[in-house]
């Protein structure tokens, strides 16, 4: 079993050739136990446009299905992002955005999943959680970053995880004054985070995040071939929102990208992630302050967290149904609550 | 004076007419908290406020940014009377990046508001291996006097609108180059000297005329560097000159290429041009307008500028041109800016700013003119709008109105409202088009006949109940 799982963390960390084309194969895991998990549910959206019917994951947990042969056309597959949703009762919903094109599709770790079950999160160690008392948000709206590990020579980890966090913060708050949520939802704050967190989507890195009050805990790899300095790197981010709302279950969004070597300055790397990561800082500030909400009885709240769910959801593209999926999920809560 | 000399100075004084492009420029130092000092254009009723870039490496490009940018906005709306730019830079000696910290949008949003500009331009820029990166951000300040960009067909007997409700604007990260963005032509305002090092106390390296063309190869701060010849550069100060577009883009056509920026000039090219091509000179010529002179193979010649589309360095400089000419109802040229805006190369711009531009370009083409006048196939952008942001209630009403008033299409403007309103159930201005459409489809009159909306009202009827839209009484 050890063996088993030193392998499974060897995978997240050693450079994989993937399959290219239409298919696109993986297996979900236990986030906690590593476990198979069967019967997901899958669902993939291409073009705003959900592959019918669903699909599930096997008893080894594994799933692989080519877009090619399913009901997307031709004009479809011109597309250059695909929407994985991943869904089990008693586990926390993540959903896999992978964006190339079609014909050159990858699936980097080779398309793990790891699904975290909704009750009994991983406890830390006095000593871990000592160790993050000092770096605890007060206000609860700090996105903390866990360093990207870059498997890549000749880039310069450090500078890459400082530039990251500087642009991320003007990214996700002028998107938050853009849709005019700014005022109230109030400022994100972006703290970098060093501890070794094998995920941010994981067991581990939710329990880290509660202990720290965080918004969402952000993390990522960037791996590429070091023998073709032509090729592109591989770029795997994940955004897990922290704080969760009666029975909404935020997910935890996972985003592969291929990109040339030359746009991973940062800038072109946030230019990349940014309106992802913008409008998955609203659905957790929403999260946050319905939460507050319901704590404090306060309608005014709940409409407020509301409008800015619409405000977000006008932004989004055909590619982004996924996050409108969430955001309907969320403004459905809210409707019921408004109505008790 | 002697006869000679009274008719030089006459043909100088004209020349100065001639050269000189209309302008209302002003330059403020950037405040961080409250602003304070003088409100500069005071009696320019429309203006922006564009700020020097943020340069976190402090390299000078933020600076040199602001300036290229002023000065290619005055020269985007030189022909637009009552319509200024104010730049907004750094006090001498101190960094932006020092005084803005943390609330960059917030400080150039409150200078905006302290000067009573309606725009505010600004952003940020790094360089890094001979790139340039740029972010820029606009702001559309609120009026309260005025409604923003509403699309309205209006009648004696009624009138339906809606609203184009964004107002800022997170541009795509343009990546250049400082060759693309500094080097092009530039044209004196006035004789002026040139100097060996960015400053009017360095070594007076030359002078030239009014009216010279310059080649400019970079810019230091707010200073041009520009070519004496293969080896030699000196500086000169950009209010010195007028910064043309380095190029114009033009639509297949005939063309008469003149000798000189008139329209009875002589003609030097008579051909059908397409495509992109060099701006040479740039002149503006009193009861003629601004013309530029462009290059033609080895042949050059002076086009008026409005049968030219001029690209400038940023798509946002064009957006901010189409907003400046839709505030001042010029439609045929907000339409201009924002089609360049839409088809800047090299550029994926978001779904949001490209259906924003796609909304203020279908309003473009629909607004002051007469319903009959209207193309069928004028409603396209409002459609192209709709498929780049799906869940926007705004951009159904939008097309709502374009169905109604070029493809006269009643059914789909009522399944538009009515998806709009399932977007949003609240949505204030979805109800207010259904109210105003279910009022115009009760009458009979020409704007009832003419919308067809009678054959809606059943529809209208039924969704002013399922969602309880009161009427307005009109």
């Amino acid at each position: 079993m050890a063996v088993c799982r030193l392998m499974l963390l060897l995978l997240f960390f050693l450079p994989i050739p993937a399959t290219a084309g239409s298919l696109i194969q993986g297996t979900v895991l236990d986030a906690r136990s590593g476990a198979p998990l069967r019967d997901v549910l899958i669902e993939v959206e291409l073009s705003g446009k959900r592959q019918t019917p669903p699909l599930r994951t096997g008893a080894d947990g594994r799933y692989a299905f080519d877009l090619s042969k399913m009901v997307f056309t031709p004009v479809d597959l011109k597309t250059d992002v695909v929407n994985i949703s991943f869904s089990k009762e008693g586990y926390r919903p993540a959903t896999r955005i992978i964006r190339g094109k079609i014909s050159e599709l990858v699936m980097p770790d080779n398309g793990v999943i790891k699904m975290q079950l909704v009750a009994g999160a991983t406890v830390l160690s006095p000593e871990e959680a000592a160790q993050l008392k000092s770096l605890r948000s007060a206000s609860g709206r700090t996105l903390f970053v866990v360093p990207y590990t870059i498997q890549q020579s000749g880039l310069d980890a450090d500078r890459f995880n400082g530039d990251l966090r500087s642009h991320l913060k003007r990214g996700i708050n002028t998107h938050l004054q853009a849709i005019g949520a700014q005022a109230a939802l109030g400022e994100v704050a972006i703290e970098p985070l060093s501890l070794k967190l094998e995920s941010a989507g994981t067991d581990k890195g939710r329990a880290v995040g509660m202990e720290l009050n965080a918004l969402a805990v952000i993390g990522g790899r960037i791996f590429g071939q070091e023998i073709d300095e032509r090729a592109p790197l591989e770029v795997t981010s994940e955004f897990a929102i922290i704080p969760v709302a009666g029975s909404f279950l935020p997910w935890t969004l996972f985003v592969d990208d291929r990109l040339p070597r030359n746009m991973l300055q940062s800038s072109g790397l946030y230019k990349r992630l940014n309106k992802i990561w913008g409008g998955n800082t609203v659905l957790a500030l929403s999260v946050l302050e319905v939460r507050q909400a319901i704590e404090k009885n306060d309608r005014l709240a709940l409409n407020r967290a509301r409008s800015y769910l619409l405000a977000e959801k006008k932004e989004a593209g055909p590619e982004d149904a996924s996050l409108v999926q969430q955001i309907d999920a969320l403004l459905g809560f809210i409707d019921s609550e408004l109505k008790k | 004076m002697s006869m000679r000399m009274r008719l030089m100075a006459c043909v100088m004084l004209l020349s100065s007419c001639m050269i000189l492009p209309v302008w209302a420029g002003d330059i403020i130092a950037f405040q961080h908290e409250t602003p304070r000092g003088p409100q500069v254009l005071q009696n320019v009723g429309l203006k922006s406020v564009i700020a020097e870039f943020l340069d976190p490496a402090d390299t000078g490009i933020g600076k040199s940014l602001g300036y290229l940018l002023w000065r290619e906005t005055l020269t985007a709306i030189s022909d637009q009377a009552g319509a200024g730019v104010i730049l907004a830079r750094a006090p001498e000696g101190q960094r932006l990046t020092d005084i803005l910290a943390q609330d960059y949008h917030r400080a150039a949003v409150a200078i905006a508001l302290y000067q009573k500009s309606r725009m505010a331009l600004w952003g940020a820029a790094s360089e890094e291996d001979a790139k340039v990166h740029l972010n820029t951000y606009l702001t559309l300040i609120d009026d309260p006097a005025n409604t923003g960009f509403s699309l309205v067909l209006k009648s004696p007997s009624g009138s339906i609108e809606a609203q184009i409700p964004r107002t800022r604007f997170n541009f795509e990260l343009v990546t250049t180059t400082r060759k693309a963005l500094f080097e092009r032509n530039l044209v004196t305002r006035r004789s002026v000297k040139l100097y060996k090092a960015p400053s009017t106390r360095a070594e007076v390296v030359g002078a030239v005329a009014a009216g010279a063309v310059l080649n400019a190869v970079d810019m230091d701060g707010g200073w041009f560097v520009v070519k004496l010849d293969a080896h030699r550069r000196a500086y000169i100060e950009n209010s010195q000159v007028d910064v043309p577009p380095s190029i114009v883009d033009v639509d297949r056509g005939q063309f008469e290429l003149k000798e000189r920026p008139a329209r009875r000039a002589a003609t030097v090219l008579k051909t059908v041009l397409d495509g992109r091509y060099p701006v040479q000179n740039m002149r503006y010529v009193d009861t003629e307008g601004l013309w530029y002179q462009i290059g033609v193979g080895e042949k050059k010649g002076w086009v008026w500028a409005g049968s030219v589309r001029p690209r400038f360095s940023l798509p946002a400089v064009h957006f901010l041109a189409g907003i400046y000419r839709f505030y001042d109802r010029r439609y045929k040229d907000a339409a201009r800016e924002f089609s360049q805006f839409l088809t800047a190369p090299d550029i994926e711009e978001s779904n949001v700013n490209r259906a924003a531009a796609l909304q203020l370009l279908g309003a473009s083409r629909l607004m002051g003119r007469h319903i009959s006048q209207i193309d069928p196939s004028a409603y396209a952008p409002f459609a192209e709008a709709v498929a780049l942001t799906p869940y926007d209630p705004a951009a159904y009403q939008l097309r709502a109105i374009g169905h109604l008033v070029a493809s006269r299409n009643p059914g789909e403007a009522v399944a538009d409202v009515a998806k709009a309103l399932s977007l949003d159930k609240d949505n204030r201005g979805a109800k207010k088009l259904v109210s105003d459409m279910l009022a115009i489809s009760k009458r009979n009159t020409p704007l009832s006949s003419i919308t067809r909306l009678p054959e809606q009202r059943q529809e209208l009827e039924a969704l002013q109940m399922q969602y309880r839209i009161q009427l307005d009484i009109q």
